[in-house]
């Protein structure tokens, strides 16, 4: 039943005034969100505006909830949309500016990750994610990190279950060519 | 294990079939499935996949300060907060620009229409002015006639006329060679007291005689 989501209860009890509730379902999907945006967009600090555009959006718009789907599925469907639109930006950004490493400085991670194996993780596997297509990257993300079933990112991104699945293999061969590349 | 031993393990080309049974039981699946009966190198092929999978698993498991998760909510209060009171102003701003807008509305509609009016009677009274030029002359000269009949008929007016002619007459009897006829009543009453001969003798007299 979709009323004993205890989501439900939280969103129920913060359209009552409960400012405390938000505070609560902010805190559940937080690091989700940071993470769905910073593999997106390759950098620490895009992904922090991303989360809290994401949270704003939440505050702001939890009044329409409908109760329909769950929570989470429909804060994943805010959080992408929010990293497309703001990688556009970016790009759009960029281009006018006609500065190629206009993000040189807002990449480094040097005050939020400390381990030195960690930092190189993470430029690593930013490296490889950045060179898949922005549909393509979000789906393998979807899939792969935040382990979402094909019905569940359907109901995200509103794509036919085969059609993710395909996406989902090309991305997942293009990932291992340029992991394989990047060692040989 | 180590980075770089764990990225030797990548596989260049994925067999779709593989990466379908490997789909299939993603995620979570340590084992590969006992329905898979397919030949050995498959089940290597699978294997090799998995651990790809698991090592680019690995690159994202990195811990971050925990501080960050910690002062996320804190610093979206104060966005929000900020948000708002911008809002509040820019509401602020607008519905002041809205009502200047209606009041500048207001006066220039005002200023329009007594503009408007006053052209109007400008136009007004300039139509009159060509219309009625004639008819303020008839005025003009029935005004002045009534003003002239009402000289002649004004009796103080013709008692003074008689005053100040008389008054000249009599000036002018100071001199001998004038006979002064002081008014058309006695001249009348002289006339009807004198017989013939007195007449005819006036009459020669007056022939002598230089009239005023």
């Amino acid at each position: 039943m979709p009323e004993e989501n205890p989501d439900y209860d939280l969103v129920r009890r913060f359209l009552n005034g409960d400012e405390s509730s938000f505070n609560q379902l902010a805190r559940k999907y937080q690091a989700k969100i940071y993470w769905h945006a910073r593999r997106m967009t390759g950098n620490h600090l895009d992904a922090d505006e991303i989360v809290q555009e994401v949270l704003l959006v939440l505050f702001e718009k939890l009044k329409n909830f409908n109760f329909q789907s769950s929570l989470f599925t429909w804060i994943y469907r805010i959080t992408i949309t929010r990293s497309i639109n703001y990688i556009k930006r970016q790009k759009l950004r960029r281009f006018v500016s006609f500065d190629e490493e206009e993000n040189c400085g807002l990449s480094t991670d040097d005050e939020i990750v400390k381990n030195i194996e960690d930092k190189e993780k993470l430029k690593k596997l930013d490296s490889v994610l950045q060179k898949l297509p922005e549909k393509q990257r979000e789906i393998f993300l979807l899939r792969h990190f935040d382990e979402l079933s094909y019905e569940e990112i359907a109901q995200i991104t509103g794509k036919s279950v085969g059609g993710l699945k395909a996406n989902y293999f090309h991305a997942f061969e293009k990932v291992v060519n340029l992991m394989g590349n990047k060692n040989g | 294990m180590h980075l770089k031993k764990l990225l030797t393990l990548w596989v260049i080309k994925m067999d779709k079939k593989i990466f379908d049974i490997y789909d299939e039981h993603f995620p979570g699946e340590e084992n590969v499935p006992d329905k898979f009966a397919g030949p050995v190198e498959d089940q290597e092929k699978l294997d090799d996949l998995r651990k790809s999978a698991d090592v680019l698993k690995s690159l994202s498991s990195v811990s971050i300060d925990e501080k960050y998760f910690t002062n996320i909510l804190p610093r979206f209060r104060e966005n929000l907060e900020k948000k708002q009171r911008s809002f509040f102003y820019k509401k602020l701003i607008y519905s002041s620009s809205i009502a200047f807008s209606t009041l500048l509305l207001l006066v220039f509609s005002f200023q329009f229409m007594k503009t408007n009016f006053q052209s109007k009677v400008t136009q007004q009274n300039e139509t009159m002015e060509t219309v009625l030029p004639t008819a303020s002359q008839d005025i003009y000269i029935a005004s002045a006639d009534q003003f002239s009949d009402s000289i002649v008929n004004n009796s103080a007016v013709k008692q003074e006329i008689d005053k100040t002619l008389n008054q000249s007459l009599s000036a002018a009897s100071n001199s001998n060679d004038y006979i002064l006829i002081k008014n058309t009543m006695d001249y009348n009453n002289v006339l009807s007291q004198l017989d013939d001969d007195e007449l005819e003798k006036v009459y020669a007299q007056l022939q002598q005689t230089k009239i005023l």
